[in-house]
């Protein structure tokens, strides 16, 4: 079975309606004497439904793969949180279908539920979310740092805009250091 | 069977890998219950320092996330700006950057297979894998100026042409690796040591292939058919309808995703990356080999841009994938970097288990991992005696587990 982006988005739209916030496909061809088309849809939801979506594309097209661990963009209330997953991945030649999904979180309220349940291997991803970007992941089976020393404070995350190393900052102005 | 356990710390430096990595294997007798894994000890921050860097400067940068694969990561980088700023690459220069990414797979693979032998102690394969592969380090070295760090890419194409005199250089290349791949291909599949050290040692199953998002010849040795090259169209790969995934099914094999089904998938790597640049040579087109070759109207016209763009590429290792978000600046505001081994590295843990001490070392050099060396290993057992051993110790075992299944396939 050929996967349509677009067909997607619109299972999204169906199940889910004004939860589902926005979605856009971006299309590039490829190949120089064989013209192929790249697809990439971007889904741009609410936090409370990314769970239950994640789980619905699992069930009726297959077990996602995280591509990449996810991105953010910091704004004055909150950030978004981007997990690039694809879809159908190893069933056809050009049958792929990445889908990158946009999650807003406000900073007050800084958690989102794991997905771990639904993709085991976005566990590592997970755990350097949170110590990079300070994100909670609620019901995580493990919530230990991945990468960071245990000698940086737990409400550090050194990826957040305007992260200043403690230990330059300390030393500002001494020798050696400006 | 008796239900004590005992652990053992593997690392965090280690010979079997190139960066430091800590394990800890909880053991009953000689076999491996459950691992856990501790990273980060060389933890650059490469994310971090891109953004204060131009769109150029981070090219050069990215290129030292990894010396083996150190186009893979440029290559992932520059398509997910090119995507996000709309930039079309010049025919030549999907070429050139599809015969650079074979070469380097090339000898990625043949490191691979050495520092694999040398884990088995089979160390006349070890030598010579890795003097064979000196040939394509050379090619490189010729093509791109350098053996590692070619600084071969920049936004909108590549820097250097392979000219029509590299062209029977590189052909002479190729030819010397296909009189050799007979030869390579019968010590690594066939030698009956070689396949009692990997056969049903290291297993990861389709299922957990595919649940632990493994990638590269470790997803596709274990019947997961996933080869970003096939999946995702970019440079010259579709214009190779014949282009597929390799699997250990090419050799007449159904994937049990073992190590031996990895070594299966790698030698065949070799074989296909050599008709991949053959393919090449022979359709490159001519014409420009950049969009821009002005780095500064590169910088300023992306600097006026809003956007995200998603670059993969499948390096030697398995899919290395960036995001890229421009935001009007001169550098990206944002790059997330995933490496192939990040998403190896669960599969590990399942791999393991069950797995005898004297085969960690090759269960973990399966993967290829990215991460580095060490020296100590040391044991901590329940009545709290602590027991350390040394590399050469580890390695002496591993070793020791070789001569018995020589003497046994000589019986």
């Amino acid at each position: 079975m050929k996967l349509h982006p677009d067909y997607i988005a619109d299972r999204l739209k169906y199940v889910f309606g004004e939860d589902i916030h926005a979605s856009r496909i971006v299309e590039r061809e490829q190949g120089v004497t064989r013209k192929v088309t790249q697809r990439v849809l971007h889904v741009t939801m609410a936090r409370r439904v990314f769970h239950r979506a994640l789980s619905l594309l699992k069930n009726e097209f297959g077990q996602p793969h995280i591509s990449c661990p996810m991105a953010s963009k910091e704004y004055d209330e909150g950030m978004e949180l981007i997990y690039p997953f694809t879809l159908f991945s190893g069933e056809g030649e050009y049958n792929e279908i990445p889908v990158v999904i946009t999650v807003f979180i406000p900073y007050k309220d800084l958690r989102i539920r794991t997905v771990s349940d639904v993709v085991p291997g976005i566990l590592y991803m997970e755990r350097e979310t949170r110590e990079m970007l300070g994100v909670m992941f609620e019901d995580t089976p493990d919530d230990r740092r991945l990468f960071t020393p245990s000698s940086l404070p737990r409400d550090m995350h050194p990826m957040r805009n305007g992260f200043i190393d403690p230990a330059i900052k300390n030393n500002a102005g001494k020798e050696g250091i400006k | 069977m008796s239900l004590q356990t005992y652990t053992l710390n593997i690392g965090p430096t280690h010979p079997a890998f190139k960066e430091p990595v800590q394990f800890k294997f909880e053991i009953n007798g000689e076999i491996v219950v459950k691992t856990d894994i501790e990273f980060g000890y060389t933890h650059r921050g490469i994310e971090s320092v891109a953004r204060s860097r131009n769109f150029i400067e981070v090219i050069y940068l990215l290129e030292r996330v990894c010396g083996i694969c150190s186009v893979s990561h440029p290559m992932a980088y520059c398509m997910a700006v090119e995507q996000a700023a709309g930039i079309e690459v010049p025919g030549r220069a999907q070429y050139i950057r599809t015969i650079i990414g074979e070469l380097e797979r090339l000898h990625s693979h043949l490191l691979w297979a050495g520092v694999a032998a040398h884990e088995i102690g089979f160390d006349t394969l070890f030598m010579y894998t890795w003097n064979v592969r000196e040939d394509v380090l050379d090619l490189l070295e010729q093509v791109t100026g350098n053996r590692v760090n070619y600084a071969m890419l920049t936004i909108g194409g590549v820097r250097r042409d392979i000219t029509e005199e590299l062209v029977p250089v590189v052909r002479e290349v190729l030819d010397h690796y296909r009189s050799l791949f007979n030869r390579m291909s019968e010590i690594m599949l066939h030698d009956e040591s070689v396949r009692m050290r990997c056969e049903n040692v290291g297993v990861l199953t389709y299922e957990d292939a595919l649940k632990f998002c493994a990638v590269g010849p470790t997803a596709r040795a274990s019947g997961l058919n996933k080869d970003v090259r096939v999946d995702y169209p970019m440079n010259a790969y579709p214009d190779m309808e014949w282009l597929r995934p390799v699997s250990p099914r090419d050799l007449g094999r159904e994937p049990h995703g073992d190590v031996y089904d990895r070594v299966i998938v790698r030698v065949l790597e070799i074989q296909q990356s050599i008709e991949i640049i053959e393919y090449c040579l022979d359709h490159m087109p001519e014409g420009p080999i950049a969009e821009e070759t002005n780095s500064v109207k590169i910088i300023n016209k992306l600097k006026k841009m809003q956007g995200e763009g998603m670059g993969r590429y499948e390096a030697p290792r398995g899919e290395v994938s960036h995001y890229d978000i421009l935001d009007n600046r001169e550098g990206p505001a944002q790059l997330k970097v995933k490496a192939p081994t990040y998403s190896n590295m669960q599969t590990w843990v399942t791999m393991l288990e069950g797995a005898e001490i004297a085969d960690i070392p090759i269960v973990v050099a399966s993967i290829d991992p990215c991460i580095a060396c060490a020296d100590r290993m040391t044991f901590t057992k329940g009545n709290g005696k602590i027991v350390t051993l040394t590399s050469a110790d580890l390695h002496k075992m591993s070793i020791e587990k070789m001569n018995e299944v020589r003497k046994r396939c000589n019986r």
